[in-house]
């Protein structure tokens, strides 16, 4: 039954045409649809009742019966009516949905176009947001890997770094605890699960390859089991028997070593490995993602087999850590006040050991990242400063761009585009910009981030967690869709907001410039605040670093070689084995050409090692135990204060002749001499160590002066003195060498030296001590750099922005100019105008960026050696410089300006 | 339609609005009266069920609609296939008529054994 369509050829259609993409159809959906739909349906079930009522009649049927069979047959009508318009709706959405998307994809097409009509537009925007985004992105990832994310272990809330605490005796809140204290706090804590103890330990390998000197760690059988809750991968974890004073030596591999060592071969458990000469049993490999941030690079670890009386560690002797888990529940102050009155139980009960002391709980990951906690967020800041400026040129660009556009935009709002079509436009321009140099930058993070991993300063924690993941990728797309959408908002709203229809009738000139331009004033102004508050804030970094590189270190390390050797008791017996490996080694690298002195010291200056003891001062009386004094005591072969050149200040050095000979003498250093011996001449003076009732005195023969042995800042140096090797031998040592040849080739020289001497020993750390000096600066050299980099992005793009909006208003106001010139002023009056009138907003600029770095430089206080965090020699210093670039940068377009022949301009215009 | 008229598929009338707009462009009507002379008034269907399947068909993007004018010159509303409406046409017949031949093999057998 096909249709007559159009009775007697009044036309093809008649209604409303297609439905799918007629506009007006469109609009009489978006108002009224609910109704115009109602009234179809009711239309077209009218349409098959009458027919079906016609046919009927005409069959023969009355019509009113009729009517009844035609309603009979159709059903519940209104069911009908109500399932149509549900579906109408539904189809409505589907509709909505469609219409929404092709409008999208309308936007971005039109976007696309625009911005691959102005290429040099797209390319400098996308090149800023990349680096703003990049940068923010890659510093965020480092960031959140060691600030924020928790630590890898299950329930790392409840980890907690447990200290001794000195203060109450003038010590520091987290000095080091000795094993029975350890023990103590363990025994009698109720709000800690479980607490391990861990030290240092490692050796040098031997029967795997060649010697290898292996960093590790000795721990305690709770502190994997209970404390952490990590499992071995392969074979088994410490039980309870393997650390037992006495027990069997065994070891667990971390996944590195095991690869490196046996290539991955599960079938090493259970067989032996030589550590120092002594044989453990292999028992176990741990997981591969095992790399605990507290004791970063141990390859192996071994178990403490500690006895309750065992008191080599403790006060002033780096060597035991405790972290506890708290049990489930216990909030950190009740554990505080707990361990407090342990504590205080503790020194009650054994007040000559403990007296004034109890402990310092610190949650581990605060513990853990504490230090780095206020460069990192400074980097951050920064990042997130270069991004605002990034993001500001954005907003500038699109507004300058708006405003050159306002003509095509004009005739697109004439033909119908509404001023939210204009905006979502322009929107999706930004957005679209915002994406690519988002997904740019993103891509430059991954890089980005490995670069900083690399180049973090050695002893970073967590480094090695910091990756670019989820995480940092959500942060991206979190940023890139702001910066979009905020900085493209304001410049879309401006655009099209105002009176596109007078720029029509204008003839598509650039109208509303003056609104234009204080809105393009404040951006430029923005970005010269926030280049301002990076500037000074790298400025004060450089001159700390600066004057942290002028520290006298009171030793010389040009020219010297360090290694450390490590000489294990199973070939190595006693303290003359130990003297005598060294009296040959030192004279046969002397002996190597271009050498000019060798020594060996316990406690090389900066290089992390350190030991004290407690000693009394003859003919004074002994301090009660509470505040008994401690000194560095190290440990030196008679060359090696010469070697670093370490200046004797009174009396004399350690000599050969000391080495065996009574009396036994020390040689203290100048913070020693000026504390105890400030008004007398400490020379002849008698000390003893150790215990004040059975004195064993030495004598004190000479001064020499302090040196840097803490690092570079205030508090470098401690109480220290120097006594001879042979006196007291031990198994770890520094050498050092001062040479006049190339350090790197004498290294290779050194190395087949010591394996001559004995093939199962390995040098480590050797480099070149002015690296070690440099690596005292690596936190400092890593963070100014970094922001030095940051700065001067934002200079250049401060300096951008600031001529591109110079250079705008000098085109746009050409005719001006041109009748200044006509009416007799000369070019340079208007092109210093025009200098001037930029200078405004660079001064207004630095004013605000000023105040703003006065209040944020303060945060960065503990990060500034030798200079005052509002340091006005920095400040003026950086305000002058960024006001000497503005005015290179405005000085371009006003040359142009004063260029400007005057005839020309008013005859085109 | 007594007894031995048969309550449609649940799935069968689209295929069956699908048919009977493959001849050409029809009102609701149109297709009911098809509908009912093709199968001879075998198959039951209240006619009023029509018109919900010819609306969801059409928001499916199968069939599409427009206003015109009827035989007697009334305003009606016509419906015709899409392209996508003849592909899915194909592929319903053609799965219809392997599951009809299916049943009707499995049922013969059954009746030979």
């Amino acid at each position: 039954m096909e249709p007559v369509r159009g009775g007697g050829g009044q036309g093809d259609l008649v209604g409303e045409g297609r439905l799918s993409d007629a506009p007006h159809k469109r609009l009489r959906r978006i108002l009224g649809g609910r109704r115009a739909d109602h009234e179809a349906v009711d239309e077209e079930v009218r349409f098959h009742l009458e027919r079906k009522v016609e046919k009927l009649v005409a069959a023969g049927m009355s019509e009113g019966a009729a009517r009844e069979e035609a309603l009979r047959r159709f059903g519940d009508v209104e069911a009908v009516k109500s399932a149509l318009e549900r579906e109408s709706e539904r189809r409505e959405g589907k509709m909505r949905m469609t219409d929404f998307m092709d409008r999208m994809r309308q936007d971005v097409a039109y976007a696309v176009r625009q911005l691959t009509r102005s290429p040099g537009f797209t390319l400098v925007t996308v090149a800023t947001l990349t680096l703003g985004i990049g940068a923010t992105t890659a510093i965020f990832s480092v960031v959140d890997g060691i600030l924020f994310r928790p630590l890898p272990y299950e329930e790392p809330e409840e980890l907690v770094r447990v200290w001794a605490d000195w203060s109450e005796r003038g010590g520091p809140e987290n000095e080091w605890p000795n094993f029975p204290n350890l023990w103590n706090l363990r025994e009698r804590s109720r709000s800690f699960e479980s607490l391990g103890i861990w030290m240092g330990g490692g050796g040098t390998v031997t029967g795997v390859g060649t010697a290898e000197q292996v960093a590790g760690t000795s721990v305690d059988h709770h502190l994997f089991a209970d404390v952490l809750r990590v499992e071995p991968a392969i074979g088994r974890g410490f039980l309870p028997d393997d650390d037992r004073p006495g027990a069997a030596a065994t070891v667990l591999l971390s996944h590195g070593f095991w690869q490196r060592a046996y290539g991955g071969d599960p079938s090493v458990v259970g067989s032996a490995l030589t550590l120092d000469g002594d044989p453990y049993t292999i028992i176990g490999v741990m997981p591969e993602d095992f790399r605990p941030s507290f004791a970063p690079g141990a390859e192996l670890w071994t178990t403490l087999r500690m006895d309750i009386s065992d008191h080599a560690c403790g006060r002033g002797n780096a060597c035991l850590f405790g972290i506890a888990r708290l049990g489930d529940g216990v909030p950190l102050a009740t554990a505080r006040a707990e361990a407090d009155q342990i504590g205080r139980l503790r020194a009650a009960e054994d007040p000559d050991a403990n007296a004034g002391t109890s402990w310092t709980i610190v949650p581990l990951q605060d513990d853990l990242v504490g230090p780095s906690r206020e460069g990192l967020l400074v980097l951050m800041g920064a990042a997130v400063c270069v991004l605002l400026i990034a993001c500001v040129n954005q907003a500038n660009l699109l507004l300058a761009r708006g405003t050159s556009r306002r003509g095509e935009l004009a005739v697109r709002s004439a033909v119908g585009a509404g001023q939210r079509r204009i905006v979502s436009q322009l929107l999706t321009e930004s957005l679209v910009l915002a994406l690519l140099g988002g997904a740019v930058g993103v891509a430059g993070a991954y890089l980005l981030t490995d670069l900083l991993v690399t180049l973090a300063p050695p002893g970073t924690p967590r480094i090695e967690e910091v990756s670019v993941d989820g995480r940092v990728l959500a942060f991206a797309g979190a940023v890139t869709v702001a910066a979009g959408l905020v900085f493209g908002l304001f410049p879309a709203l401006r655009t099209a907001g105002g009176q596109l229809h007078d720029t029509l009738r204008e003839g598509g000139r650039a109208g509303g410039a003056a609104g234009g331009m204080r809105a393009r004033n404040v951006l430029v102004g923005a970005q010269v605040a926030l280049a301002l508050v990076l500037l000074v804030g790298s400025g004060l970094l450089l001159r700390s670093l600066s004057n942290l590189r002028a520290v006298d270190l009171g030793f010389d390390p040009d020219g010297v070689l360090a290694f450390q050797v490590n000489l294990p008791p199973a070939r190595y017996e006693d303290g003359a084995a130990l003297y005598t490996f060294h009296s040959v080694l030192e004279e046969r690298l002397a002996a190597l050409p271009g050498v000019t002195s060798v020594g060996a010291t316990s406690n090389l200056p900066l290089a992390g090692f350190n030991s004290d003891v407690s000693f009394t001062i003859e003919g004074r009386p002994v301090p009660p135990p509470d505040q008994s004094q401690a000194v560095w005591f190290r440990r030196v072969t008679p060359e090696l204060l010469g070697t670093l050149r370490i200046p004797v200040l009174r009396g004399r050095g350690i000599l050969p002749s000391d080495d065996a000979q009574e009396p036994r003498v020390v040689v203290i250093n100048e913070t020693f001499a000026a504390r105890y011996f400030p008004d007398q001449d400490p020379i002849g003076q008698r000390l003893s160590f150790g215990d004040p009732a059975d004195p064993v005195w030495w004598d004190i023969v000479g001064v020499a002066g302090d040196v840097k042995h803490f690092g570079l800042r205030a508090g470098g140096e401690r109480v220290a003195l120097y006594t001879s090797y042979r006196r007291a031998p031990l198994r770890t040592m520094f050498v050092v060498l001062r040479s006049e040849r190339d350090l790197a080739a004498l290294a290779g020289e050194v190395r087949a030296k010591l394996a001559e001497l004995d093939p199962n020993l390995a040098a480590a750390r050797l480099e070149p001590l002015d690296r070690y000096v440099s690596g005292a600066l690596g936190a400092e050299r890593f963070l100014s750099g970094l922001l030095a980099m940051f700065a001067a992005v934002a200079l250049l793009l401060a300096v951008v922005g600031l001529y591109g909006v110079v250079s705008y208003s000098v085109n746009s106001r050409l005719r001006e100019m041109g009748v200044r010139l006509a009416m007799g002023a000369s070019g340079g009056r208007v092109g210093s105008r025009v200098v001037l009138g930029s200078l405004w907003v660079v001064g207004a600029g630095l004013a605000v960026g000023g105040l703003v770095a006065v209040a944020l430089t303060p945060l960065m206080e503990s990060l500034l050696f030798g200079v005052s965090a509002t340091d006005p020699f920095t400040f003026v210093v950086v305000a002058v410089a960024l006001t000497a670039a503005a005015v290179l940068a405005a000085t371009l377009p006003a040359v142009k300006a004063a260029r400007v022949n005057p005839v020309e301009v008013l005859r085109t215009e | 339609m007594g007894d031995s008229s048969l309550s449609l598929l649940r799935g069968t009338l689209d295929l069956l609005i699908l048919q009977a707009l493959a001849t050409g462009m029809k009102h609701g009507y149109a297709v009911s009266e098809w509908l009912e002379a093709t199968t001879d008034g075998t198959l039951l269907l209240e006619e009023g069920t029509l018109y919900p399947a010819l609306h969801r068909l059409e928001r499916k993007g199968w069939i599409e609609a427009e206003w015109g004018l009827s035989d007697n010159n009334r305003r009606a509303k016509y419906y015709r296939l899409t392209g996508a409406g003849r592909r899915r046409l194909r592929e319903e017949t053609a799965l219809w008529s392997r599951y009809a031949e299916a049943v009707a093999k499995a049922i013969s057998s059954g009746r030979a054994g």
